[in-house]
């Protein structure tokens, strides 16, 4: 019976191939992650950016697994629903119930080891990723070196998740093999269509509805994880629900391919409709992918909007500074560019941040004079007043304040000065730091580290160019960059997303690749009855459309839905966010998928299209 | 009325038929559109005998054949094999009996196709955890003349070669019964010869019980019995 198993997943090893990639994507994610982290802690680096990335990156691998567990599971169902004849014949031969069970979890267990193997390898590729994001300008973090520590915890964990996905979707289609009868080698048995659990419908609706319930309820009160458990409510619910949910959307796309692509596209079409459990099974899987990928897309564009707005209280036409690596507030600036730049007559005004360094710890306090500040900045005073920050006082931002639990009257000691809070403002994405009287700047050993500088460019320009190093940031550098760092931690978020949508690929692969070797005879007849290979394409075609558009409207909605949610719950958060939807990045990104649904549709097309039709409907 | 029924995992009993079916009734379908395919049939198949059940389409032979070797229930009546009561046998058993008593040729589909031609003929034996007679094994495989093709994929064999290597892996089991069910059916003439003869060897030399559904009349020629079939019924 291995040999059997082994044989069987050689002679389909294109799909035995495609099975694995389901798990590939996910193991690779996971052991990645887990090479970065082990080789941090070997090169002692400990950087909380480093855990964020971490935990986003065990997440997104986690999902991945979870879209490649639904494909499997579905690959592994069709495989055995396609040998059910062979299974009978197994069980004539006397192969009892077991043993045949056994066979088929063997098949997934292979696959899995398979693809962890691979997706070992691919973890590599993964952890070099990684390793080029932290150390690129836009994430601050760094990790050196050129090799990986790749412990044995990490080949384990890679063993272990990958074969755990695979075995455990395998057993619902071992159990499903067990089933078939002996006679079944000899006749056709009338599949069984009805019979849906009515268990699995209930938790289906109980998930849904809970998912869905979840919304309103984390928005009126900003909870988070009631957010996120929603989510993947919704996204279980959805899938247990299955054709409840999938056929009536499967039907829309109806009359559009009838009219596009005629009889082959109505034929393709009913391909996908009259096997509703299967097509609600592969657009699901697709689902997940799109919904987060969605999710991501809104998420993003929601907080940009509030950033561009929050971007107008920087008033100042140009921020100087020395930039060292990623710090924009690299090294001090001279006393000298502050004070030829005053007394330039094209210059309105100069306003200087200034830092003083404690020579021992290098600890730096860095703050600017809020009367003059004002003047460029609109600092939008929550509590106390700017003009309370007379010696003595200070001003906090208020992030800081809640953080450090600072409230107006607090004294701050820093390095043997006692501050009082006087003031407590919106910080704004340009400028965090301390406010400070300009009395109490003047007596510290302060040197400036950025100044906002308003009036003529070219004059400035002149004067700066005797400062090697020194850079002049007009508002919109200074917005391009905040925004450059958003998009770079978007492209991440959405090439991950990205990653778990084309894993639901695989699968309207598989699935076009598995219904064309059930319906050769079928297709032979069309073939013989004047059906072109055109037309034969153009259905197999109808079909991944099919599918493909259920997965990606199902995915819209849901991420929408809940890309809306996470808007509102984070509007009070440090990072604020207003709803928007990026009409543009979404089009895009469905009509990708689209894109990539239909060119995931070729091969199995032009398999279709080169079925021998003598051959096809001369076998029994 | 039947002396030897009911006795399980009894090899003694050496008179009893093979194979028996009494008063079996079998339909398919529902309601006005029920098919009666056996319809109270009575025979049985003596040890050591070769015979060929021969009717038109549609008169039960192949239902007939199912039911006798356990493959599918019956609605009524008893059918024993080699003196075992199929009824009410669970399903382990069943498969037991399959695997240890029964060999089985149908028209095609007989060879697991990811499976060499040596593999599908120790199959039997593989599944059953057993190591098979190694001069038996080598009798066999000359028999059915296939030699030369065993290390090939059923794929490879040419139509007459797959319909030997089923006969002979029914036989490697050295089973109470060895069923057929239209075995010449995708077999040019020649080659139907070939094989027929074969089973007649079986018979005759190895002392095989066979029986053959078949309604090509050249073919019931090789049988010692002929028992012809029409509307679910023995005529």
């Amino acid at each position: 019976m291995i040999r059997w198993t082994v044989r069987g997943l050689a002679a389909r090893w294109w799909r035995a191939a495609m099975t694995s990639l389901a798990a590939v994507v996910g193991v690779a994610m996971v052991s990645g992650t887990l090479m970065v982290s082990d080789t941090a802690d070997a090169l002692g680096v400990h950087d909380p950016n480093l855990d964020i990335v971490r935990i986003v990156m065990l997440l997104a691998g986690g999902v991945a697994l979870l879209v490649g567990a639904f494909t499997v599971n579905l690959t592994v169902s069709v495989t055995v629903a396609q040998r059910t004849r062979e299974l009978g014949l197994l069980r004539c031969l006397g192969a009892d119930v077991r043993q045949v069970r056994r066979a088929v979890m063997l098949e997934g267990l292979v696959v899995g080891v398979l693809g962890s193997a691979v997706g070992l390898v691919g973890g590599y590729g993964v952890a070099t990723a990684l390793r080029a994001f932290i150390n690129t300008s836009v994430f601050p973090g760094d990790l050196p070196g050129q090799s990986f520590v790749v412990s044995a915890r990490t080949v384990l964990a890679a063993l272990v998740v990958g074969c755990v996905v695979t075995v455990v979707s395998g057993l619902g289609p071992a159990r499903r093999a067990g089933r078939v009868p002996p006679i079944a080698a000899l006749r056709d048995l009338p599949r069984r269509t009805g019979g849906r659990h009515r268990i699995r419908t209930a938790i289906g609706v109980l998930c849904t509805a809970t998912g869905i319930a979840a919304v309103p309820l984390a928005v009126a009160t900003a909870a988070g994880p009631a957010l996120l458990v929603g989510t993947v409510a919704t996204l279980v619910g959805v899938r247990l629900l299955g054709p409840t949910v999938t056929t009536p959307l499967a039907r829309i796309v109806g009359p559009p391919l009838a009219r596009t692509g005629g009889v082959a596209g109505t034929l393709g079409w009913h391909n996908a409709v009259r096997n509703p459990e299967r097509t609600a099974a592969t657009a699901t899987a697709l689902m997940i992918g799109v919904a987060l990928l969605t999710l991501v897309n809104v998420l993003f564009a929601s907080t940009r909007a509030p950033m561009a707005a929050e971007h107008a209280r920087d008033r100042a036409d140009f921020e100087l500074s020395a930039p060292v690596g990623d710090d924009e507030w690299g090294t001090p600036l001279s006393p000298d560019l502050e004070r030829q730049l005053r007394e330039l007559p094209e210059v309105a005004t100069v306003v200087p941040v200034r830092c003083w360094t404690d020579k021992g710890s290098e600890d730096r306090l860095c703050g600017a004079d809020p009367a003059v500040l004002s003047r460029v900045m609109d600092l939008d005073v929550v509590e106390g007043s700017v003009a309370d920050v007379t010696a003595g006082g200070i001003g906090v931002n208020e992030a800081s304040a809640a953080a450090g639990g600072w409230t107006i009257g607090t004294p701050l000691t820093f390095q043997g000065h006692t501050f009082t809070v006087r003031a407590i403002y919106r910080s704004l994405y340009t400028f965090s730091e301390f406010l400070i009287s300009g009395a109490d700047l003047d007596q510290l050993d302060t040197e400036p580290i950025a100044l906002y500088v308003e009036g003529e460019r070219g004059a400035v320009d002149r004067v700066v160019a005797a400062y090697p190093g020194v850079e002049v940031r007009d508002r919109d550098q200074r917005l391009g960059r905040e925004l450059d760092q958003m998009s770079g931690a978007a492209a991440v978020y959405r090439t991950l997303t990205g990653l778990a949508t084309l894993v639901g690929l695989f699968g309207v692969v598989n699935i076009l690749a598995l219904s064309i070797v059930e319906r050769r005879r079928e297709v032979g007849l069309l073939r013989a009855v004047g059906m072109q290979r055109r037309q034969v394409r153009t259905m197999i075609r109808a079909e991944a459309m099919t599918v493909v558009f259920v997965g990606t409207t199902l995915g819209l909605g849901l991420g929408l839905m809940y890309g809306w949610a996470a808007a509102r719950v984070l509007e009070h958060s440090s990072m604020p966010t207003r709803f928007a939807v990026p009409v543009l990045a979404i089009a895009l990104s469905t009509a990708v998928i689209e894109a990539a649904g239909l060119a995931a549709a070729a091969l199995p097309a032009r398999w279709a299209a080169r079925i021998d039709v003598l051959r096809a409907i001369a076998t029994e | 009325m039947w002396p030897w029924s009911a006795r399980p995992d009894d090899d003694e009993v050496t008179d009893a038929p093979a194979a028996a079916a009494v008063d079996v009734t079998k339909r398919y379908g529902r309601g006005p559109a029920a098919v009666t395919a056996l319809d109270g049939v009575t025979v049985e198949f003596a040890s050591g005998g070769y015979t060929a059940v021969m009717g038109p389409s549609g008169s039960g032979k192949s239902t007939l054949l199912h039911c006798l070797a356990g493959l599918d229930t019956v609605d009524s009546g008893t059918v024993y094999l080699g003196g075992t009561d199929l009824g009410g046998l669970p399903e382990r058993e069943l498969t037991r009996l399959r695997r240890d008593r029964v060999g089985f040729v149908f028209q095609s589909f007989n060879l697991v196709p990811v499976l060499t031609a040596r593999e599908n003929l120790l199959l039997p034996c593989r599944l059953a955890g057993r190591r098979p007679d190694r001069a038996w094994l080598a009798q066999v495989i000359d028999a059915a003349g296939l030699g030369q093709r065993l290390g090939h994929r059923p794929a490879e064999l040419s139509g007459g070669q797959q319909q030997r290597l089923a006969v002979a892996r029914a036989l490697v089991g050295r089973p109470a019964v060895i069923f057929a069910d239209e075995p010449t059916g995708n077999l040019d003439s020649g080659t139907s010869a070939g094989l027929l003869a074969f089973l007649r060897r079986a018979v005759d030399e190895f002392g095989q019980t066979v029986v053959m559904v078949t309604h090509d009349p050249v073919a019931a020629g090789y049988a010692d019995r002929v028992i012809q079939m029409v509307d679910g019924t023995v005529s």
